[in-house]
């Protein structure tokens, strides 16, 4: 299975090279949110730093769903490109949301509530498995588990019917993605490969579009996902989104 | 004392200072006795004497100016100043040994082999003699003479009209960049306005004393004293904004930057100290001779106000100002300003990471220019020689900060069609040119006499 | 530098209550005695209850604001964290649906002592005098009861309480100028900037918002970190909480935190006795008031009503006319995002920091009626990968390439005025909340002219971005502000309280809050809330005889004309601050409602 692990890495587009997995990528080498982490605010420091290194034990999913799941947002979001000691935790803080029940507020009138749509989500996952390739989701490799998928991401999935009546499949679409990033996002480690600031007080910035002085400049390099990723497209999704607003912060 | 008329050139006072030269020569050692004949004008004899005191009575010396006295009474008071008076008195009476190298390098020896200083130093006053003949000489004659004189007003004091009106504009330079200033500061306080209603002022003195020698004596000290005051005051606030920001002084790379500028109220203080030196200056249209009694009716308003022994201090110091002979004092002060300006533009370019690499030539240029004053309060040669030199740098240099300031504001979003915004937010145009005065400054530190 | 100088930052001692860096809570609050009547109890603590609380006490009234969330302490309670806020906000179970379902949380509602204001980005344009006239201008929508003249004293007012920074000169609506300088640009305001002045629009920089720009009393400026939504730990962006609760507590106004109000409770002669509340440990309480002010903003506040359905009000308290929860709107959010070469970080500066109102009028050239603004927004790393997984479709490697080039892409957002329509509502569902009250449900659906301005002014702000010099641009549809739900008005069949707030069905209930507007222009909400409820304050100070003896059917209604204006109630340290400013061209009103003298300046 070595040649499967090489597949799953993202390779340079000129020479075709496979670039091997990275502690931190993103065009910001060097750059480090929680070496600033002393001058974060103690109640910011606190928050961040747990999230950090304090792993949640499963209290939703059962194990068996608790699997698919990670082989599911390890698809949504792929982090082979990283290496062990710098994998970003998402089945961990979703499963933790869901089991202490906290929600963004408000829920579709077609839609079930969070928890059950994600477990009805994972039934269906399974099911387009077996429908389009008679294999269970976690044996799929993941170009096959990418294209099960998409057909959510596209609104038109081929099997699961019974659940698709239960749910609007962008909707759960929506909620899954948005779960994953806000999961992703929230860690430090990814604050380091996009670039951004992460907390910011008692010291705010004062340079605009230029780092800070502990921020580094922009160092881009060539890649491109692996070539089974269907992912890597982007195209817009199914079934009339524009009527379907997810909503979030960070808006006027 | 009258005076006959004196050739140019030379001191129009020149009788009882050289009196009182005199008098203090001969308190001193009699190796510190120059080789020239007793009448000769101290500054043509120190002009060819030697360059190499030592470093121990350069610096009692820079103690003893009254420059550096100024600042020590007003930091220290009567006691720290009154110290290095002590320890000449004291040395003076100290009987000069051979082996004391005090006086030993002082000695003259004609047969000792110039040190490489000195003769780079003769080699370079040599070519600069020469280059100003060689420029005289193709210069229109008008040029000459016109230059020959304003040369001979500043060396002589006589410049009071000018230097008001040269402190006039700094106040309205100064005054427009805290009004733009502060107003990005939305005026959070009633005190930000006081340097909004004082600069004016000093506006109005100024151009006022250009005109109205009663003006320049009464009212544009009193303008000025309330600038620089108010700097004062302005740099405590600041102080406290900066501790007010959150993080306050724990952060102090980042809310000095983004912070209250913390010097900028005492840069602003230029204006306040050229309207204090232009008070006590003479007037362009004065006879070159005062006499005594003139001087005392001339005695500046507010020398009552201080008590005694302060009063004689500054009666002194006035009248070295009136004469002139504020050399050492004015480049310490362009010593100090190019100091402040370069921190200025060292944190606010900071902010924009330098991304421009001309935006390091004010924050290397300041230090030598500090250094260069510095010195040239103990040498005569450098203050007529890298002191110009590099004053006019920093003239040139204020000067490209204004172009390529009003080029950055030209390039913001918007340009020139959201003009008072981009002038609000764009690079300080008024920046660059304070630090042009600056070099001003010590360009006329360089024309003037030193003290006696 | 690695760390702080002199070592770790100052933090809270335990007796200590901050609301910033600086401003602590001096007094201990008043406490009422439980039974005790007092004159008058407010719901919600929000951006209008901490104005309306803050007036009242120092009016002298005997006061208690029962919040259902906590009384912030912003060291403690506030992160500068993304995630890390979600508790800022409603997040209480809402069902919505309708064709255009609402999101609601952190995109419309907040919870705590500041309510709404501890999130908002602080955007405070005031509303058009067009925005009072929308049916007699235009024909559709409706028209207010009071006119922008009403408003405009307590605009001047209120941007000085909070303050607004903002250019010298806004030209549009009623032209004015703001007390506070404008802010320096952030990427996202310079793209705005850049592009507008390309393609020859006017633009206004740096404001107007209510955030510092100059330190304010004890909130200090800007430090331009860009947390905004994340509530301002700074103190230097407005929150009810910062700028007028401390001044309500020292002038003994209580406040109950975490304390939810069940219903609002009818006596025998047909006025509110009071509210019932579940109070911190969960119990049921009950306080008696002579006046009771509802405002828990666009859902709560209709839903309180709902709720407190009883005999005599079936339908819902205050509904007789049956327009509870009708008319419900929220703005058109779409955040449109475009990629530029050079790196913008939109994380630094506040998100609120350009804006242009070229397009706010009708403009029968258009097609539709009424229009938008366009503003920048600032969205954060998970907000942005959110927007980028509608806009763009991303997930997987795709998402992880996109966020890479999270620095590049500046957002600015459409603020278009959506109508009010009668089919867009609220409603009560069957689920219960934790404490058994029944929850709300909204129906969304956007009608033809809404349709037709998202469609033009998504157009436009692309438009903008492209002449920018952005290389890529995409958007993604959101609604933001949620406005109406219990609108005011001159006939009680079509609406629920009048011009001064006050229900038409109960004299001593009022209904003070973002759920009275009518309509809600292209202009964000917050100022017009806070001025409006500084507005029903004044009222209520004119009436305090018939308040105070209980008679409220002898307060005065709107055709007595507009309250005396009460200029010295401000907050502490309002006055002698701020630049030199226009005062707008229109004149103050010399004529109140009904054509009568107004009162003298108070
Ligand atoms: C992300 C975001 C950005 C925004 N940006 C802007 C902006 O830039 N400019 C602008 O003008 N507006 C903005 N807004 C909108 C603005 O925040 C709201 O319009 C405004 O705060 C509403 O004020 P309010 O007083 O009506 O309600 P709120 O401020 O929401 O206050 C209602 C309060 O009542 C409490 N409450 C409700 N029901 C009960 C009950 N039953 N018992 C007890 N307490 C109750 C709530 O907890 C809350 O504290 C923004 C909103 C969001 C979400
Ligand atoms: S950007 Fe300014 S207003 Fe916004 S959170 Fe930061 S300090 Fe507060």
């Amino acid at each position: 299975m070595d040649n499967a692990n090489t597949d799953l890495l993202p390779r340079n587009p000129t020479t075709g090279e496979v670039l091997p997995p990275r502690a931190q990528p993103g065009y910001y080498p060097g750059y480090s949110t929680l070496s600033q982490q002393r001058f974060w605010d103690a109640a910011t420091h606190e928050v961040v730093l747990r999230r950090v290194h304090q792993a949640q034990p499963i209290r939703f999913f059962t194990p068996d769903e608790a699997r698919l799941m990670e082989a599911v947002c390890a698809r949504i979001i792929p982090q082979d490109d990283r290496d062990e000691a710098h994998r970003i935790p998402i089945v961990g803080p979703i499963d933790e949301r869901l089991a202490s029940g906290r929600i963004d507020g408000y829920r579709y009138e077609d839609m079930p509530p969070d928890g059950e749509a994600h477990k009805l989500g994972l039934q269906a996952i399974e099911a387009i498995a077996q429908h389009l390739f008679h294999t269970p989701f976690l044996q799929l490799g993941a170009g096959q588990q990418e294209r099960v998928l998409k057909t959510i991401h596209d609104g038109e999935p081929p099997a699961g019917e019974g659940i698709w009546r239960r749910m609007s499949a962008p909707r759960y679409w929506m909620l899954l993605v948005q779960d994953c990033v806000a999961a992703y996002y929230a860690h430090p480690y990814a604050w380091d490969e996009i670039g951004f600031g992460g907390p910011a007080y008692p010291r705010g910035y004062m340079r605009g579009g230029q780092p800070e002085p502990w921020e580094v400049e922009e160092r881009r390099y060539e890649w491109e996902a692996p070539e089974w990723a269907v992912s890597s497209e982007y195209e817009p999704l199914g079934r009339g989104h524009e009527t379907i607003t997810p909503g979030q912060g960070g808006s006027h | 004392m009258v005076n006959t008329s004196p050739p140019r050139y030379t001191n129009t006072s020149s009788t009882p200072a050289l009196q009182a030269n005199s008098h203090r020569e001969q308190s001193l050692p009699a190796q510190k006795r120059t080789p020239y004949p007793p009448d000769t004008p101290p500054e043509l004899m120190s002009r060819k004497r030697p360059f190499g005191d030592s470093v121990l009575d350069l610096l009692l010396r820079g103690l003893m100016s009254p420059i550096a006295q100024r600042g020590l009474l007003r930091v220290g008071g009567w006691a720290l100043a009154r110290i290095p008076i002590v320890a000449r008195r004291k040395l003076s009476g100290v009987k000069p040994s051979k082996r004391s190298s005090a006086f030993a390098v002082t000695r003259w020896r004609p047969w000792r082999r110039r040190t490489l200083a000195e003769r780079v130093n003769a080699r370079v006053t040599k070519r600069a003699k020469r280059f100003r003949r060689w420029l005289f000489a193709r210069l229109p004659m008008r040029f000459v003479s016109e230059g020959e004189a304003i040369e001979r007003r500043i060396r002589e004091g006589r410049f009071q009209r000018s230097l008001a009106l040269i402190a006039g504009l700094s106040g309205l330079l100064g005054g427009l960049e805290v009004t733009i200033d502060h107003y990005k500061g939305s005026y959070s306080q009633r005190i930000m306005y006081s340097p909004l209603l004082i600069s004016p002022l000093l506006t109005i003195a100024g151009v006022w004393g250009a005109f109205n020698r009663r003006i320049a004596r009464t009212f544009l000290p009193l303008a000025s004293l309330a600038l620089l005051v108010d700097g004062v005051v302005g740099f405590i606030f600041h102080i406290r904004g900066i501790a007010r920001k959150p993080g306050g002084w724990r952060l102090p790379v980042m809310n000095i930057a983004m912070g209250p500028p913390i010097l900028a109220p005492l840069l602003l203080g230029i204006g306040g100290f050229l309207g204090l030196i232009a008070s006590l200056l003479r007037r362009e249209d004065d006879p070159p001779e005062a006499d005594k009694a003139d001087l005392m009716a001339r005695r500046p308003w507010w020398l009552s106000w201080l008590p005694g022994w302060l009063a004689r201090d500054e009666e002194r110091l006035a009248q070295d100002v009136r004469e002139g002979r504020f050399q050492r004092m004015l480049a310490g002060a362009t010593g100090i300003f190019a100091l402040l300006n370069g921190f200025e533009s060292l944190y606010s370019h900071y902010q924009n990471n330098y991304a421009y690499r001309i935006q390091w030539t004010p924050i290397l240029l300041s230090p030598i220019i500090a250094m260069v004053s510095v010195w040239a309060i103990f040498s005569r040669r450098i203050a007529r020689l890298a002191l110009p030199i590099v004053s006019l740098l920093a003239v040139l240099n204020g000067a490209i900060g204004v172009f390529y300031h009003a080029r950055g504001i030209l390039r913001r979003p918007g340009g020139l069609k959201t003009p008072a915004y981009n002038l609000l937010y764009g690079p300080p145009i008024f920046a660059p040119m304070l630090y042009a005065a600056t070099g001003m400054l010590g360009l006329l530190a360089s024309l003037l006499r030193r003290e006696k | 530098m690695k760390s702080p100088l002199f070592g770790k930052f100052e933090e809270p001692e335990d007796d200590e209550h901050w609301l910033g860096p600086i401003q602590r809570l001096k007094t201990p609050m008043r406490r009422f005695a439980p039974g005790d009547e007092v004159d008058i109890v407010i719901v919600g603590v929000g951006s209008a209850g901490g104005v309306l609380l803050q007036r009242l006490a120092r009016a002298g009234f005997r006061v208690v604001g029962i919040e259902a969330g906590p009384f912030w302490d912003t060291e403690r309670d506030w992160v500068s964290d993304e995630a890390g806020s979600h508790q800022l906000y409603w997040n209480d179970l809402r069902i919505t649906g309708g064709a255009h379902p609402l999101a609601f949380g952190a995109n419309n509602s907040g919870r705590g002592v500041g309510g709404g204001s501890v999130h908002w980005a602080a955007f405070t344009p005031r509303f058009h005098p067009s925005d009072f006239r929308v049916y007699s201008e235009d024909g559709v929508g409706a028209d207010w009861p009071i006119s922008y003249q009403d408003l405009k004293p307590y605009y001047e007012l209120l941007e000085r309480e909070m303050p607004v920074a903002g250019p010298a000169y806004f030209p549009w609506g009623d032209p004015h100028g703001y007390p506070y300088g404008p802010h320096p640009l952030g990427g996202p305001a310079e793209a705005l900037v850049k592009g507008c002045t390309a393609l020859g629009i006017p633009v206004c920089q740096g404001g107007p918002v209510a955030i510092n720009s100059g330190s304010h009393g004890d909130r200090p400026h800007c430090i331009y970190r860009g947390f905004c939504i994340q509530g301002c730990k700074v103190g230097a962006k407005q929150s009810t909480l910062i700028s007028h609760v401390p001044d309500a507590i020292e002038y003994g106004a209580e406040i109950r935190a975490n304390s939810m109000v069940a219903r609002v409770n009818l006596g025998k002669d047909g006025l509110v006795t009071g509210v019932t509340y579940f109070d911190e440990d969960g119990h049921e309480q009950e306080q008696r008031a002579k006046v009771v002010i509802v405002s828990g903003y666009a859902i709560e506040t209709p839903r309180l009503l709902l709720n407190s359905a009883c005999n005599g009000f079936e339908q819902g308290l205050a509904n007789s006319s049956g327009v509870v929860g009708k008319y419900l709107m929220a703005q058109a959010g779409n955040v449109v995002m475009g990629r530029f070469d050079d790196p913008v970080r939109m994380y630094k500066y506040p998100p609120a920091n350009a804006l242009t109102e070229e397009f706010y009028e009708t403009d029968p050239r258009r097609g539709f009626a009424r229009g938008f603004a366009i503003q920048t927004v600032g969205p954060l790393p998970i907000a942005f990968a959110k927007q980028m997984m509608v806009a763009k479709g991303a997930w997987g490697w795709g998402m992880r390439a996109v966020m890479m080039d999270y620095n590049h892409w500046a957002a600015l957002g459409l603020l278009g005025e959506i109508l009010p329509w009668e089919d867009n509502r609220v409603e009560l569902a069957e689920e219960t909340d934790r404490y058994g009250l029944r929850v709300a449900k909204s129906t969304f659906n956007l009608h033809d002219n809404d349709q037709k301005m998202i469609a033009y002014g998504v157009n436009k702000v692309e438009e903008v971005l492209r002449a920018a010099g952005a290389t890529e641009v995409v958007q993604e549809p959101r609604y933001a502000h949620l406005i109406g739900g219990a609108r005011m008005g001159n006939d009680p069949s079509t609406s629920v309280v009048d011009g001064f707030c006050r229900s038409h069905d109960i004299p001593n209930l009022f209904v003070c809050d973002g759920s009275v507007f009518p309509t809600q222009g292209s202009a964000n909400p917050g100022l017009t809330i806070q001025a409006l409820a500084a507005r029903t304050a004044d009222y209520l100070i004119a009436e305090r005889e018939a308040i105070l003896t209980r008679q409220p059917r002898s307060m005065r209604g709107v055709e007595a004309g507009a309250p005396p204006i009460h200029y010295d109630l401000s907050p502490h340290g309002t006055s002698g601050r701020g630049v030199p400013r226009l005062k707008s061209r229109t004149p103050t009103p010399e004529i109140g409602l009904g054509g009568l003298p107004v009162g003298s300046k108070g």
